[in-house]
């Protein structure tokens, strides 16, 4: 090599290595702040009632396990697992070193205790772990779930990013004020202060290393400090986005996300939604027990045209109660809906005829024996669910069914639905776990709340115990898809749309592109993955 | 004048406990469970039903009352259902955030008005006096909600380091002072546009008065007639009336502070009656009401020292 290739190769290698540097340098510290739209009641998991806790409990909690892009269980603060020949006893092997922000060690002692002391009995999603029978801590960081029955839906719910692990010794020594003073995890942020109704602040786990292996920072995180400020006003939200110093916000607004992505200094992320907006049919009313009334009522709606509406075409139009993102949808919901979940109001007619609910000459609304056909839409007062129920009102104008339309808020919508003081509701329902949706929407233990609709169908008890306690997944596939196929045929709970979800972040946030890779479940990875340039 | 205050201070009671009643029982009567709300959809019935018990929910509407209100006489207005705080912890932590509110709105109020009131007086029939007279028709026609997304597209949008929302900390802090200026606009330019009206109309009554012809015709300059004889009249009554709107003020700030994220009063009190939170709703009603009650009660001692006749009526 002469003199002239040396200082070239040298330069060259300089260069690179240099400019390695200077990104990865760009890439530590700062601060992100993040928009929340509703008011945090409390951060304890275990007593709050909303979804928005969730966005700061993921970056300060972690789970046993964590589903990845493509929907696979991968290991999180567990290290591998492995079940018994008969399934009755899974074995965890916890990953070693890792500690609680309070400094309590997590291994098998603490997690057994903080699972069978707080989590199992307090927590909303204790049910599903009933087939526990015992925790048995075999070393260090090997702790053995001992089950009643074969549990294939174990794994399924210990990666379900609400039952997240957080420190028992936290919570003996905050009492009541836990998730008011303290929230104490093992995660890549911790909890630093909340000044209520106005913001939440987080600081940087400089300890944190052991991040899942998919992502391509697996810890610390590059940022110091995430602060969450509450702005529940939607255009408030979208203006600090774009002119003020919000960083980040997460569902944008469907009728404001084109304008941002015509935004040069914005980038937008669309990804899955869990939301589905379906309508539910009262049984307890005999004029909702005809199937013919409530196929009309399917077939009376244009699921496009509700879309657009109420979403501005973001999102799909829906095939099963699931949306395509949950855990346990049926793959075969779209080919099989495709001949029942139409728009065909000719059909709607042709329906109510048969069904005795004839139009009298002259008139607008159908009748039967001297009874005109009149019915009650209750909905709440959010757009998600009052501006579908609108036009799900002037489409069965349309084919001679006259709506009454009664749009309330949150509470009082659930205490009308839980009284049965409605004909039929347009409302919605949105997790990550689908098994869970099954249950709670038209499982007969949930009625009436949330199965609202009254539904009561042994075949779909049967399939759903089967759905929960399979021994096998393949058993739970099947039993999961025979739910999904009979809701479609029933009508009774009938699939309208299905929400898109969306984040939208200022230019000089990196590693969105990281995130785009991740879009299932995104606290833990907005927390690793992203930035300030 | 010592009966009287007597008199005046006893009868702020009745009011107190008429409304509290009233609140206890329109929430009440409105549908919708706490317990549902704060356990959500995913809880069973009998955890609902169990924490209704433990909330006292399923007793009688009447006896749920006398316990509230013989716990408010010992100064316990009970805790969040939905915060899992004390209530008068919660209140007290937002209500000097609504009062900073409040009083910058008024002193913009205050300025605007008397200003534009008077210039348009004295100029009456004027250009000046047709502009400020359609300012403030505008003003006070335009709804806070929407005056407020305004503000925030117009002038937040154009002006470097002029916040969006949020509060900036401390009211006496330059962010603090930054953060409160949109939305105390927001609160207190419709309130201008009134008073600048009754400015405008008081001062005009007072112009046409013997003495202000006699001032101007022992051959006082045109400003001392107005600064020293016109306004100092006009003012009494203008000033009287914004004192009153006071607490008018104070309970436009639940639109203002849901437009701006302001952590104040009126945002708790929303969100407090979406929550169908009961304790809650309650203590923030009372702290209106007395704000209210009290900026009365000060106007009628204030009129009552200023004129004896009151007190004998």
């Amino acid at each position: 090599m002469n003199f002239k290739k040396f200082l070239i190769t040298g330069a060259l290698i300089l260069a690179v290595f240099g400019f390695t540097v200077s990104v990865s340098a760009q890439q530590q510290g700062g601060t992100l702040t993040m928009a929340l739209k509703e008011k945090l009641d409390t951060l304890d998991v275990f007593t709050s009632a909303l979804y928005e806790p969730l966005y700061v409990l993921g970056l300060v909690c972690e789970t046993l396990v964590i589903y990845d892009e493509n929907m696979e269980i991968q290991p999180l603060l567990a290290k591998s697992w492995s079940v018994s020949v008969d399934q009755l006893t899974w074995t965890f092997k916890l990953k070693e070193g890792i500690n609680f922000h309070d400094g309590t060690p997590f291994n098998a002692e603490t997690l057994k205790d903080y699972l069978w002391n707080w989590f199992f009995p307090k927590s909303f999603g204790g049910w599903e772990f009933e087939p526990v029978k015992e925790l048995v801590v075999v070393g260090e960081y090997t702790l053995n779930f001992v089950l009643e029955q074969p549990y294939s839906m174990l794994l399924t719910y210990l990666g379900d990013p609400w039952n997240i692990i957080q420190s028992p010794a936290a919570y003996e020594k905050h009492g009541e004020r836990y998730g008011f003073d303290a929230l104490v995890g093992t995660g890549p942020f911790m909890f630093d202060s909340w000044v209520r109704g106005d913001r939440i602040i987080l600081k940087k786990n400089p300890d944190y290393t052991h991040g899942p292996a998919f992502l391509s920072n697996q810890g610390p995180a590059y940022l110091d400090e995430i602060v969450f400020r509450i702005v529940p006003e939607a255009i408030t939200r979208v203006s600090e986005l774009r002119y003020g110093d919000v960083d980040l916000i997460r569902t944008v607004p469907e009728n404001m996300l084109a304008n941002l992505q015509e935004d040069t200094n914005i980038e937008t992320l669309l990804k899955p939604s869990f939301r589905v907006v379906f309508i539910s049919c009262n049984m307890d009313r005999s004029i909702m027990q005809d199937k013919r009334v409530r196929e009309a009522i399917n077939h009376a709606v244009d699921r496009q045209a509700v879309l657009n509406a109420t979403f501005s075409g973001y999102g799909t139009v829906a095939s099963s109660l699931l949306p395509p993102s949950a855990t346990g949808y049926w793959s075969g919901s779209e080919e099989f809906a495709k001949s029942i979940l139409t728009y065909d109001p000719d059909k709607a007619r042709t329906l109510l005829d048969e069904a005795g609910w004839g139009l009298p000459p002259g008139e607008t609304v159908r009748e039967k024996n001297g009874q005109k056909l009149n019915l009650n839409l209750v909905a709440m007062n959010v757009p998600r669910y009052s501006l579908p129920a609108e036009i799900v009102t002037a489409m069965l104008a349309d084919i001679g069914i006259a709506v009454n339309l009664e749009i309330f808020d949150a509470a009082a919508v659930n205490a009308r639905l839980e009284a049965s003081e409605f004909d039929f509701t347009v409302t919605g329902w949105s997790y990550n776990i689908g098994e869970v949706t099954l249950d709670m929407i038209v499982g007969s233990p949930s009625i009436p709340n949330p199965n609202y609709a009254r539904y009561d169908s042994p075949a779909i008890d049967r399939a759903l115990e089967t759905v929960r306690l399979g021994a096998t997944a393949e058993e739970r596939v099947t039993a999961s898809a025979a739910v999904q196929r009979m809701v479609v045929e029933d009508q009774i709970v009938i699939p309208l749309v299905v929400r898109s979800d969306s984040i939208a972040v200022k230019g000089h946030v990196g590693g969105i592109d990281e995130v785009k890779k991740h879009p299932w479940w995104l606290d833990l990875v907005l927390a690793l993955e992203l930035y300030v340039k | 004048m010592l009966s009287y205050l007597v008199r005046r201070t006893l009868s702020i009671v009745p009011v107190l406990i008429g409304v509290s009643l009233i609140v206890f029982l329109s929430m009440r009567l409105a549908p919708g469970d706490p317990a549902r709300q704060i356990l959500g959809p995913l809880a069973s019935q009998e955890k609902v039903l169990e924490l209704r018990s433990q909330l006292g929910l399923d007793k009688p509407i009447f006896v749920q009352y006398s316990i509230w209100l013989k716990n408010a006489l010992r100064g316990d207005l009970g805790e969040s259902i939905a915060n899992h705080a004390p209530t008068l912890e919660l209140v007290s932590e937002r209500v000097g955030q609504t009062l900073e509110l409040t009083i910058a709105a008024f002193c913009i109020t205050l300025l605007v008005a008397l200003t534009a009131g008077i210039i348009s007086a004295i100029r009456q029939y004027s250009i000046t006096d047709t502009v400020v007279t359609f300012s403030a028709l505008f003003w006070l026609s335009m709804p806070t909600f929407w005056l407020g997304l305004m503000f925030m597209l117009f002038l937040a949008v154009r002006i470097p380091g002029l916040p969006i929302s949020g509060r900036g900390g401390s009211f006496w802090t330059w962010n603090g002072l930054v953060h409160l200026i949109l939305p105390a606009l927001t609160l207190g330019l419709p309130q201008a546009g009134t008073f600048t009206r009754i400015t405008r109309s008081g001062m005009l009554d007072v112009l046409l008065q013997d003495y202000v012809t006699t001032a101007r015709s022992k051959g006082l300059a045109e400003r001392v007639v107005i600064l020293k004889h016109a306004l100092r009249n006009t003012l009494i009554p203008v000033i009287t009336m914004m004192a009153l709107q006071l607490p008018w003020l104070f309970g436009g700030s639940v639109i203002v502070e849901t437009v701006f994220s302001w952590p104040g009063m009126g945002r708790l009190l929303t969100t407090a009656v979406f929550e169908r939170d009961y304790p809650l709703v309650q203590a923030t009603a009372l702290v209106y009401t007395l704000v209210v009650v009290f900026a009365n009660y000060l106007a009628d001692i204030a009129y009552s020292l200023a004129d004896p006749r009151i007190r004998l009526q």
